[in-house]
């Protein structure tokens, strides 16, 4: 499961280890057989949160089926070599593989640490072989929560994650390559088991715990006997951690929730890379996965060490041993042997351990030691490793570095212990706490010893007596020789291949509180170790440097203890107190952050981790998270100096203000805080005050918008319910505009007498005429006007049956004004014989034509005069008269009048028909030809105007009939092929009728038995309008004065 | 606009020719659509006031009337074409006398008020303010009024009258016609270009 990023975060893909079950299902670890949580990968714990990552199964390219075991095992990369040693008898082909790996490595080269070689020489015989317990003390380096102390557990090296350097680009820490299970950085089993607590856990042991070793132990019969232990424990160091079988059980739940919540980070992180550079690293990871154990074993081995063991050491060792002793060489040293001196850094080289006076002890210089010309070339980290003298210390491994140390005399007990191991349970626990000193006498040289350990020892005897000066002096330039290496950690190694990756440099030295490996030691040599500590010189160039205030023993101690309890699994839950169990971590930012080494020193640890030439690095293009209202948002960062010159200014003074100190506010007046000032900080002017409203859903409306909406729904309602509306509607016009309200309000309630007076004045003139003569004081109507003349001139030229043409454009409106003319004028026709042709475009017109034609039709006096018969009939329509239809068209239907359709015969379509939709059986074809008249009777300029323009090329004499107020729009129609005469109104009515229709219209009479005595309404008639006229002329006159006398009043002076 | 191009051709054309004929055509048609569109309107009308009645909503009373009247009309007006009128009434034509006594005396009824609310608005125009304009319009209205009095001793308004009428009236009629027949032009090109919408019924 720690392959399977996917086990939280998405259920829709299976985990890798089922995607690829059938494929992977014989070479599952046996952890992924069963149920559970396996132990966690260490490249599990470096982030690869690219999605391609995260399913490794679904993105990498399609592999060919394998076809064999091994196969399988080359695709399975990691797996490989727990496979081997787990499935494959020892001398199978893949692992007897090593040998000519071991002599490749065998390359001798003079030119790179020849020094080291000379230093084997050196220690033949003086110089102590130390034991495998002392090469381990430099896992008292490792940093507190990098490595916990516990037992079989693969321990996981500390990565460097995206997250601890949020400063860095995930493109460019992405680059990096991946830090894969080195094997340089695993502890061997047998050091596991050496660090397994020798007490009983409080907790019971798993089982997985326990199981593992009985097969170690099974294997470790199997090493062959002419190999030497230290030999086998040389080789079996030299072996990578994929050959030990990795842990059949499960992995402490602590190490699995952190791992969790790890993973959990990671798959929050999405990794910023593009396909080539993923490309890139699937290339190299599938090339790591097929490198056989030889190559890992020739990657992971310097040269140096390998030229070596070929000069010194016997014939690889079997594979069996592997599995005897899984232990290999530290990868962190491997690391740092790799590099060659000269390009050791500047602090290096200027240390001097010389003069320390626990780096080497005073060596008097009248008895120099044989191998001091040999030492002179070994580097000076080197120059004490021979003066170990310490009995009850224990010594650094030299073994691991396959040299041929010479072990002095006091430093026999190790070599005896060496050659006894194999033969020796080891005991379960920290290596540390199950070595114990051993005395001198108690070491016993076997018979395996090779002659270069022995020659080794036979230089430590010749070596003058520097110990028994003291025994710290002595133990101390062992201790301190390696201080440097006790510095340096796995996550160093990795960190400085993280920094040369990233910056192309070195890493600059940074000093790491060794409390993790303390931690895993007993209490004796922990306290021996810690007193005989002292702070090396730092170097000058180091940039930054965290554990200043750890320089104190006591406090590193107490902090220590305080942090990981060196008996007890370290609680990692104490890292995330925010987190539940189970929940995933939400940043590695905050984790680091929480994460208190001790009480008070949090902000110095924070200032000291982000030095300036840190920050100077920090790339610009990672986006700042704005968290808001339970709202984050990234937001991508731009430089100061790309910003605007007015951003700038604002940045600028905004920082001014922040910095400068607020003014303290004023105390409260009132409330609780009354009198208290600077109570609540300065929230009130980091936010603006604001009205506690409710949440905001759909439009936003003002309340001038809703006065609006209530307003035009008012006037709805108002336009369905008249009744109820003005009210509501008054009172919102009151609520909109009080003034203009009140104003209407005043207005209609206001009671104009003028107008009433001048109504009941002008109605007195109208009304009056008709009630008594006296008022009667207008003159006879006038004579016709020459247009009138002209009018009559036309009629008279009426032939009897000539067709007349009167076309009725008016409606009801105009009725009372322009019948009187039209009866007169069509009084005078029918009196000259004429046939009156009633048309229309409108139908109202059309209608009223025959009312008006019906009137006239009995009319006795009309009939008098048309006929010379005693009793005339009555005049018929269709004969004496034609109600035409309804001419459509306006315009065009007019003009359709001056056309000729079909043949002679051929009746004109606007005649053909009635007003009743009968046949009229009109001859007439064409109105040129057919029409002797044609007379317009209209109460609109457009319809008089229309006549005269579509009649225009007519040659037909045309009148016009029209009211008093169109007068003046007539006369530019009077012309030659325009109106040859017109009639306007009511006085030129009355005047043809005078003039005219004298013996042609009967006058009314009012009755003899009325009882009293009235004028004569034909008359009174015109003396009303006359009377009207006047008075009408005389009001406005009056109007006129009085406001012109009131505005010069009104006008300032 | 395709009918418009129709009518103009057919008024450019000779009377005989088949764009004349075409032209009669649509405008026989413009004829049949405006009786339908007629035919509707009072059908629409009778449904809202039937609504009305139905639902009995504010006015009811009022679309019983217009219902009424409007049943009535169409009744009497096919009575009269069916001649059924006997008695004195025999020969007559019910639906024109219905129309000329309610319809010509209510509009003739209304046109005669306009005179009062005309002479109270003259009378009030230089009330809010005075102005040469205003004296001027006044003063015109109330020569064209006195100048028509049958009175002798105003014939010398009568004069003036009637110089008002035949010059500076007469010269803004034919101003306006003149405009009204340049816009009528150009509304009519527009029209034909389809760059405007004839809005006349």
């Amino acid at each position: 499961m720690p392959d399977d990023r996917n086990f939280l975060d998405d259920d829709r893909l299976p985990p890798d280890g089922e995607q690829n079950q059938d494929r992977r299902a014989e070479q599952r670890p046996p952890w992924e057989a069963r149920s559970g949580e396996p132990p966690p990968e260490p490249q599990d714990v470096a982030p690869t949160p690219a999605p391609w990552d995260l399913h490794p199964g679904d993105a990498e390219p399609p592999r060919p089926e394998p076809e064999s075991l091994d196969a399988l095992r080359q695709e399975a990369g990691g797996w490989e070599t727990w496979n081997l040693t787990d499935d494959e008898a020892p001398g199978t082909p893949s692992d007897e593989a090593e040998e000519p790996a071991d002599a490749a490595a065998a390359e001798p080269d003079a030119d790179d640490l020849a020094w080291m070689r000379s230093f084997g020489a050196a220690a033949d015989t003086d110089e102590p072989v130390p034991t495998e317990e002392d090469d381990l003390a430099w896992l008292g380096s490792v940093e507190p929560g990098q490595e916990p102390p516990h037992g079989d557990t693969p321990a996981a090296p500390r990565k460097v994650d995206a997250a601890e350097l949020p400063w860095l680009d995930d493109e460019v820490f992405h680059r990096v390559p991946t830090i894969e299970p080195d094997e340089e950085l695993l502890l061997s089993p047998e050091d596991r088991r050496a660090e397994t607590p020798p007490d009983e856990p409080d907790e019971p042991i798993a089982d997985w715990l326990s199981e593992p070793f009985d097969e170690d132990a099974g294997a470790a019969e199997e090493v062959p006997a002419e190999s030497p232990p230290h030999i086998r424990s040389v080789t079996s160091r030299l072996r990578p951690p994929e050959a030990e079988p990795p842990a059949e059980e499960q992995p402490p739940a602590w190490l699995s929730d952190a791992d969790d919540a790890l993973g959990a980070v990671e798959a929050e992180q999405p990794e910023a890379l593009t396909f080539d550079e993923w490309e890139r690293q699937q290339a190299e990871r599938e090339r790591e996965a097929r490198k056989t154990p030889e190559e890992r074993l020739l990657e992971g081995v310097p040269e140096w060490l390998e030229r070596l063991g070929d000069q010194d050491e016997p014939p690889a060792e079997p594979p069996a041993e592997k599995e005897a002793e899984p232990d290999f060489m530290p990868g962190w040293f491997l690391g740092l042997e790799e590099q060659p001196t000269e390009d050791a850094p500047d602090w290096f080289d200027k240390l001097d351990f010389s003069g320390d006076p626990l780096a080497a002890p005073p060596e008097p210089p009248a008895e120099p030691a044989p191998s001091n010309a040999d030492e002179e070339d070994a580097p000076d980290w080197l120059k004490g490793v021979g003066a170990l003298g310490a009995d009850e210390l224990p010594e650094p491994d030299l073994e691991m570095f396959g040299l041929e140390a010479a072990p002095s005399p006091r430093q026999e007990a190790p070599v005896e212990e060496t050659a006894a191991r194999p033969e020796v349970d080891e005991p379960e626990g920290d290596f540390v706490e199950r070595f114990e000193p051993i005395a001198p006498d108690e070491f016993a040289v076997g018979d395996e010893i090779p002659d270069w350990l022995l020659d080794l020892e036979r230089e430590e005897a010749l070596e003058p007596a520097a110990a028994p000066t003291s025994a710290a002096p002595e133990q101390a330039p062992a201790e301190d020789s390696l201080d440097w290496l006790d510095e340096l950690s796995p996550d160093d190694v990795a960190a400085e291949e993280l920094f040369e990756a990233v910056f192309g440099g070195e890493l600059p030295p940074a000093e790491q509180p060794p409390a993790e490996e303390e931690a895993g030691l007993a209490e004796s040599e922990l306290e021996q170790l810690l007193d005989s500590y002292e702070a090396p010189p730092r170097a000058p160039e180091a940039p930054f440097t965290e554990t200043e205030e750890w320089a104190d023993e006591a406090a590193f101690a107490a902090a220590l203890d305080q942090a990981l309890p060196a008996e007890e699994e370290p609680d990692l839950d104490a890292f995330f107190p925010e987190i539940a169990p189970g929940q995933p971590v939400p940043g590695l930012e905050r984790l680091f952050d929480e994460e208190k080494p001790s009480a008070g020193q949090t902000e110095t640890a924070a200032a000291a981790e982000t030095p300036e030439w840190v920050a100077d690095l920090r790339p610009a293009d990672l986006p700042v998270t704005v968290r808001a209202g339970g709202v984050e948002l990234d937001v991508p960062q731009t430089p100061v100096i790309e910003l605007p010159p007015r951003v700038h200014a604002l940045r600028d003074k905004a920082l001014r203000e922040l910095e400068e100190a607020p003014a303290p506010p004023p105390p409260a007046e009132a409330g609780a805080l009354a009198g208290l000032a600077t109570v609540l900080g300065r929230f009130d002017t980091a936010l603006p005050a604001a009205e506690p409203t409710g949440p905001l859903s759909g439009a936003v409306v003002t309340r001038e918008q809703q006065t609006r909406v209530q307003k035009l729904q008012a006037l709805m309602a108002t336009a369905e319910e008249p009744g109820e509306a003005p009210a509501e509607e008054e009172a919102l016009e009151a609520l909109a505009a009080p003034g203009l309200a009140a104003r209407r309000a005043r207005r209609a309630r206001r009671f104009k007498p003028d107008r009433v007076l001048i109504a009941l004045l002008l109605l007195a003139a109208l009304v009056a005429p008709f009630a008594t003569d006296a008022l009667h004081v207008a003159e006879s109507p006038p004579p016709l006007s020459a247009a009138g003349e002209d009018t009559a001139a036309e009629l008279d030229a009426l032939a009897p049956g000539a067709y007349v043409l009167v076309a009725f454009e008016y409606g009801p409106t105009a009725a009372g004004e322009l019948d009187s003319l039209v009866e007169a004028v069509l009084r005078d026709a029918f009196v000259q014989g004429a046939i009156p042709l009633a048309i229309s475009t409108d139908i109202a017109g059309a209608l009223h034509a025959e009312t008006v034609l019906g009137g006239l039709a009995g009319d006795e006096a009309l009939l008098a005069a048309r006929s010379e018969e005693d009793a005339p009939a009555s005049l018929q329509a269709g004969r004496d008269y034609t109600l035409l239809s309804y001419l459509p068209g306006d315009a065009l239907g007019v003009r359709t009048l001056t056309e000729t359709y079909g043949e002679a015969g051929a009746i004109h379509p606007a005649f053909a028909t009635d007003l009743r939709g009968e046949n009229t059986g009109l001859p007439i074809h064409a109105v040129a030809d057919d029409l002797a008249l044609v007379i317009v009777a209209g109460e609109d300029t457009d319809d008089v105007r229309t006549w005269a323009e579509q009649l225009r090329s007519l040659d037909v004499p045309k009148v016009a009939l029209v009211s008093a107020g169109l007068e003046p729009m007539i006369t530019p129609y009077l012309y030659d092929e325009g109106y040859a005469g017109y009639l306007a109104g009511v006085r030129d009515a009355y005047s043809y009728n005078l003039a005219r229709n004298a013996n042609a219209r009967s006058i009314y009479t009012l009755p003899d038995d009325l009882g009293f005595d009235l004028p004569n309404p034909e008359d009174a008639r015109w003396h009303s309008m006359a009377l009207g006229a006047a008075a009408a002329a005389g009001l406005i006159t009056l109007g006129m004065v009085l406001n012109l006398l009131r505005a010069l009043v009104r006008r300032p002076s | 606009m395709i009918a418009g191009i129709v009518m103009l051709a057919g008024l450019l054309s000779d009377a005989d020719s088949s764009a004349r004929t075409l032209a009669a055509l649509v405008l026989r048609l413009v004829a049949v659509t405006a009786a339908i569109t007629v035919l509707i309107g009072i059908l629409n009308l009778l449904g809202v006031h039937l609504g009305r009645f139905t639902h009995a909503q504010r006015g009811w009373p009022y679309s019983i009337v217009t219902l009424f009247v409007a049943v009535g009309v169409v009744v009497l007006r096919i009575l009269d074409r069916a001649e059924i009128w006997s008695g004195d009434l025999e020969g007559e034509q019910l639906s024109p006398r219905v129309f000329e006594a309610v319809q010509v005396s209510i509009e003739s009824a209304l046109a005669a008020l306009v005179v009062f609310f005309l002479v109270f608005a003259a009378y009030r125009l230089m009330r809010r303010s005075v102005s040469v304009w205003n004296v001027l319009f006044t003063a015109a209205v109330v020569v064209a009024l006195v100048g028509w009095l049958p009175l002798q001793e105003l014939d010398a308004l009568g004069d003036v009258r009637e110089w008002l009428v035949r010059v500076p009236v007469s010269a803004g009629a034919r101003g306006i016609l003149l405009g009204v027949g340049l816009g009528t032009v150009t509304v009519g090109v527009r029209v034909l270009l389809g760059q405007d919408r004839s809005l006349r019924d």
